[in-house]
């Protein structure tokens, strides 16, 4: 029943004219673009009737009479899944979803509050840039969301969610924050669009080409998660949600399944081939050990040789790094150093234990790695281990050489338990490359150098390339039996449980950047 | 000599199959342990099992001087190489007889004569068995390729010399493919065989593929134990094979099995070995080649004739004489011959790896499985792709087809997807079932490779859209704890106090 | 509330099309029969699918973002699965797209022999690419579309996984 009491008439008419403001040429505009509205996607986002807006009836600056609310931006709290979160979502219908100084504004006040509260926030990105009109103003208030985007790093997760076009300055909030998720075949994201491109470099390029969804997921990196439309990638975050803490004071939430573990789990002994140089899928590996279905894989499909994603054990959340011996043998590059490094340093921020997979056969070698910085680029995940203080636990499970051992959680880098199965090889190198260098002149001098070569290295196999070499030192604390491998590291997170480390106080340390 | 132990240079299901004759005859057997697959099942069929998992840097099953050493080292009387490998590679029992090693097979000379195709026609024109036409030697450049065909006349047959089993084969329709097929035919004769040299041969189309049986024995004594009918098969791969076959009449029977014997007898071959014979539309058979070693599908013979080939093979190495007579010899029953093999046939028979999770087959009276596998054994990309052989037998045609089926229904194979269901639908295909079809059944009476059950897409769609809704319910109600304080805020205690 | 309908349609996209309607959460129709399918587990893996006319044995080999894969009498089905706003969508956004470049993965995995045709070479639907060998048999990779190779991604005797990028074709324009 409507209150026909003065004071409240005019709280009802406000409301109603919000509401006409969502008519059907609101909805059809977007619709006919292949996309969803801003206020359909909070529909989909959030449990129903949670969400409140805020700001919801501010006007643009200098457009007083404008007659429409809200500058283009729905800012806003509410519940998904029962847990509290903050929200903005631009609105394309709005002057492109541009951004002027009020909708900067109203941005600034949920980022505020979702710090101040200790709760996540999402923005729902679709926006044409900055609002030319409001010239420098405009300019000013994405530096205001950026400097909320650092203060809230590592104390709340910052998604970013990329549903339409995110061009130039607008690139830089969804950089600064945890998750960039993307939509295919209609989102951008670019610093300079494709006809900037063609002006300056007189190249032709498409929006697909330059910053599309695909693009940024497999190439660049920038695109954590991306789903084939809009619905799916707003499921997708409430799944990213379920493995996160609200803030970095908390821990992560925790399931309640009976009997998690894989009906298939003695099937892991046997995922490995016989032969050590064959490739096998590491995710099945994962998908064994982790909780039944709880693996969720982040940027599967950039920086393939290394894997990355959030699983459950025992219903507690772990952050899986694993190599991936099915693309370039495991190797580590650098995309796939800072790749592993950005997600340790995530999940020690946020509480969230480490679990590290190993079968590397070294660093990438060669020219363009050199030349682009490997050794910086390695030394971000050497960085980011040896500063994370969350329960970290190591499974080597094959090879394990050289300076990528040291990398991978080693134990003298800190990895808190080292676990080898018996098909482990801890070496300083490969067995055909350690041969060659350490007989090089008995090798010149055979009669017979194949054989030769083949006995040697079936010498250093038994004598360096096992793991038992490791473990009678101490570098491993234990080899174990593959289809134990879930109980044991299990309880071993168990016991890390009231692990606290602490690291110098400092402003902060120098990360090789 | 009495042969009293065995060297199986050989894996999987005929390893085991050779394994189960020795024993029967006390005969020690041997077997490798391969780095390739550690926990192979043969091993467990093995008297002794001699460990090569070292080295990892030979196929012992090729690696002729590494089985001489193993079985003069451990004091072996013979080799049995099975099929595939070296089962036709005619220096294998050259170097055994130089070490006074048995080979349990055909003679060197013989492997060498029939094993080259070459050779083989020759021998088969000289004999007056009826060959196809085609060139007069090996065929060497393309030029070369180019006016043999033009001479035979289009459509061809590219076949390499040292090829077998539809290896190095391909047919050349028209002029202009001729190139491309050469260069296809020689890249794959070459890294095969190392020998890219072809023959080219007239192309029948769609013709009935029957191969005879026959055991010699050193003292010229030739049978034939009939034939099989291998018609169904997949880019000359055979996938079910039956005997008798459908397609022979007694007396063209008693003819082509005429000719093979002729053919043995003036080669002087001696072991088991089978003769090939395309067959036209008009019932006119013409000899393909020889195979000199016990075939995959030999069991369809055995259970149809009652005799134990590999027994034979063993009794004729040792130099006995045969004292089978060929009026001896009859057709008891019909059996059909399905290869279960790790293979996708939705993608197009694409091979299949991994852990066989699930294998359940039946337990009946007219069903012998010869297989290399069981549950827990992995299915690896370095061997064929032969999980089990499935042998069904009945008093007729129709009884062993209906075998079949039941035999098919209650078969279970997980882990890797096999040809189970394209066995289902032969079972299906009118052509089968009256039993007139020919090589190109696949391509022309296969409604569709696999078999569906009625609503069955509609049962997937149904399972899939549940298992998505299901997840996304999960998604949307994810059941999580009350919030906790992590250990590192609680030692900072940064918040409470 | 514009989304949150009681019934919704799904299609599934995979080697023939299937709709289905979902009510309350439930399966309705499907391919627009009202459907009496249902589902029960039998173990940790296998689901028992009662149909009208026969009962299946299926288990769900996989199951990523919209898409699944199950397995039912030893066949696979693999399923995209859209909402009917975001297929009309889909087929919309493809119309704009045209023909795309043609990415050709490895079926199995095995060994490249050789690539018969260099980058940049013209070829024709079902013309042979390369070859790669598995379980000893020689497999020719072929074109799926007459066009142009664009890209190589392995050499000879490259070791190479199931799925792993082999080369892409362009179409002509």
């Amino acid at each position: 029943m409507k209150d026909n009491r003065i004071p409240f008439k005019r709280f009802h008419e406000r409301n109603e004219k919000l509401e006409d403001q969502y008519d059907e040429t609101y909805f059809s505009k977007q619709h006919a673009k292949g996309k969803l509205t801003a206020r359909e996607r909070i529909e989909y986002l959030m449990d129903e009737g949670s969400f409140r807006e805020i700001d919801a009836f501010v006007k643009p600056a200098g457009m007083p009479n404008e007659e429409k609310f809200g500058d283009g931006v729905i800012v806003g709290y509410g519940t998904i899944n029962g847990r509290q979160v903050f929200l903005y979502a631009q609105d394309f219908s709005f002057m492109g979803g541009s951004l002027g100084t009020v909708h900067a504004r109203k941005i600034i006040k949920v980022q505020e509050m979702a710090l101040k509260m200790g709760h996540p926030i999402i923005g729902l990105i679709d926006s044409g840039g900055a609002r030319i009109q409001e010239g420098v103003a405009s300019l000013a208030g994405y530096a205001g969301i950026f400097m909320q985007n650092v203060k809230s790093s590592g104390v709340i997760p910052q998604i970013s969610v990329i549903l339409g076009p995110a061009a130039g300055g607008a690139v830089y909030s969804p950089a600064l924050t945890d998750f960039k998720f993307m939509t295919r075949d209609t989102s951008y994201m670019f610093v300079t669009g494709p006809d900037v491109v063609k002006e300056v470099l007189n190249e032709d390029t498409t929006f697909e080409e330059l910053g599309g969804a695909e693009v940024h997921a497999s190439q660049s990196g920038v695109a954590d998660l991306i789903y084939s439309d809009e619905e799916h990638t707003l499921m997708g975050v409430k799944k990213l949600l379920s493995y996160l803490p609200s803030n970095n004071v908390e821990n992560p939430p925790v399931t309640s399944v009976e009997n998690a573990a894989s009906s298939k789990i003695e099937k892991l002994s046997m995922l490995l081939p016989d032969d050590p140089n064959k490739p096998y899928d590491i995710v099945e590996v994962i998908k064994l050990i982790s909780d039944k279905d709880s693996f969720y894989e982040i940027a599967e499909n950039h920086a393939q040789n290394i894997v990355i994603g959030m699983a459950r054990l025992n219903n507690q959340v772990v952050g899986i790094v694993a190599n991936q011996p099915k693309v370039m043998a495991g190797t580590l590059d650098i995309n796939a150093s800072k790749k592993a490094a950005r997600f340790v340093r995530f999940c020690d921020s946020f509480n969230i234990p480490i679990l590290v997979l190993e079968d590397v056969p070294g660093f990438m070698p060669g020219k363009s790695q050199e030349h682009n910085a490997i050794i910086m680029h390695g030394a971000k995940l050497l960085y980011a281990f040896a500063e994370a203080t969350v329960p970290k636990i190591t499974v080597i499970l094959r090879k394990a050489y050289g300076g990528a051992y040291i990398v991978m959680n080693s134990k003298n880098m800190g990895g808190d338990f080292n676990f080898a199965w018996p098909t482990a090889e801890v070496a300083v190198m490969g067995p055909e490359g350690a041969v060659k260098i350490l007989n090089r002149k008995e090798l010149l001098s055979a009669k017979d150098p194949e054989e030769l070569k083949r006995k040697l290295i079936a010498d250093y196999k038994e004598n360096v390339a096992n793991p038992y070499v490791a473990d009678e030192k101490g570098y491993i604390d234990e080899v174990i039996d593959p289809s134990e491998t879930r109980d044991i590291i299990i309880n071993a997170f168990a016991l890390l449980e009231n692990k606290v480390e602490q690291n110098p106080q400092r402003k902060h340390g120098n990360m090789p950047l | 000599m009495k042969i009293k132990s065995i060297l199986i240079a050989n894996r999987g299901e005929i390893a085991i199959r050779i394994a189960r004759t020795a024993k029967s005859m006390g005969i020690k057997t041997y077997m490798f342990l391969s780095h390739h697959e550690p926990n192979a099942l043969h091993i467990e069929h093995a008297d002794e099992v001699i460990d090569v998992s070292d080295n990892t840097f030979i196929n012992v099953y090729t690696n002729i001087d590494k089985l001489i050493e193993v079985a003069l080292e451990n004091k072996i009387d013979a080799i049995h190489p099975g099929y595939g490998f070296l089962s036709e590679n005619p220096y294998l029992p050259r170097e055994c007889e130089r070490n006074n090693i048995i080979f349990i097979g055909p003679s060197s000379k013989a492997i060498n004569q029939m094993g080259n195709k070459g050779l083989a026609r020759n021998m088969a024109i000289k004999n007056k068995v009826p060959v196809l036409l085609g060139s007069k030697g090996v065929i060497s450049t393309l030029e070369e390729a180019e006016r043999t065909s033009e001479e035979i006349g289009y459509p061809v047959m590219l076949k390499a010399v040292a090829g077998g089993g539809g290896k190095g084969m391909r047919v050349v329709r028209k002029k202009s493919e001729l190139a491309l097929m050469y260069k296809l035919a020689t890249n794959e004769a070459k890294s095969l065989f190392d020998n890219d040299a072809m023959l080219i041969e007239k192309f029948v189309e769609n013709p009935r593929h029957v191969e005879f049986q026959v055991l010699a024995d050193k003292k010229g004594n030739v049978v034939h134990l009939f034939e099989r009918e291998c018609s169904i098969q997949r880019k000359h791969q055979k996938l079910l094979e039956e005997a008798p076959s459908s397609a022979l009449t007694e007396e063209l029977r008693a003819k082509i099995g005429a000719d093979a014997v002729r053919l043995c007898e003036a080669t002087g071959y001696y072991s088991a070995g089978t003769v090939e014979f395309l067959l036209d539309k008009d019932l006119n058979h013409y000899f393909m080649e020889m195979n000199t070693r016990v075939q995959v599908e030999h069991p369809i013979t055995e259970e149809i004739t009652g005799f134990d080939i590999i027994e034979q093979q063993i009794k004729i190495a040792q130099g006995e004489a045969m004292d089978i007579k060929q009026e001896d010899i009859k057709i008891n029953g019909w059996a059909i011959e399905l290869r279960v093999n790790a293979e996708d046939v939705q993608s197009g028979f694409a091979p299949s790896t991994g852990l066989i999770e699930q294998m359940d087959i039946p337990n009946k009276k007219c069903l012998r499985v010869d297989s290399g596998y069981q549950v827990g054994k992995v299915v690896i990309s370095s061997f064929d792709s032969l999980v089990a052989k499935l042998i069904i037998t009945g008093k007729n045609r129709s009884e062993a087809i209906k075998n079949c089926r039941s035999v098919l229904n209650s078969t279970t194979i997980k882990g890797v997807k096999t040809t189970l269901p394209f066995f289902k639908q032969v079972m299906r295909t009118p052509s089968f079932v009256k039993g007139n079809y020919n090589t190109s059944f696949i391509e022309t009476d296969l409604e569709q490779s696999f078999y569906q059950e009625d609503d069955e897409l509609v049962a997937a769609a149904a399972l899939a859209m549940q298992a998505y809704l299901n997840e996304q319910e999960k998604i949307n109600s994810d059941t999580l704890s009350d919030k906790s304080v992590s250990a590192w805020a609680m030692s900072k205690k940064i918040k409470g106090n | 509330m514009r989304l949150i309908h009681h019934t919704k349609n799904y299609t599934l996209t995979g080697e023939q099309k299937v709709t289905v309607q979902v009510k309350d959460k439930k399966i309705n129709k499907i391919n627009n029969k009202k459907s009496h399918v249902e589902i029960e587990p039998l173990n940790e893996e296998e689901f028992l699918i009662k149909g009208e006319k026969k009962s299946h044995v299926g288990e769900i080999v996989s199951l990523k973002q919209n898409e699944v894969s199950v397995m039912i009498n030893g066949n696979t089905y693999t399923f995209t699965i859209d909402t009917e706003i975001a297929s009309k969508r889909k087929a919309k956004l493809s119309k704009k797209a045209g023909p795309k470049v043609e990415k050709v993965n490895a079926p199995l995995p095995g060994e490249i022999v050789v690539a018969l045709v260099g980058e940049g070479a013209e070829v024709h639907k079902g013309e042979p690419v390369m070859i790669l060998e598995a379980m000893k048999m020689q497999n020719e990779i072929t074109s799926p579309i007459n066009g142009k190779v664009k890209s190589i991604h392995v050499k000879a005797e490259e070791t190479v996984m199931k799925d792993q990028l082999l080369f892409e074709i362009e179409p002509l324009k």
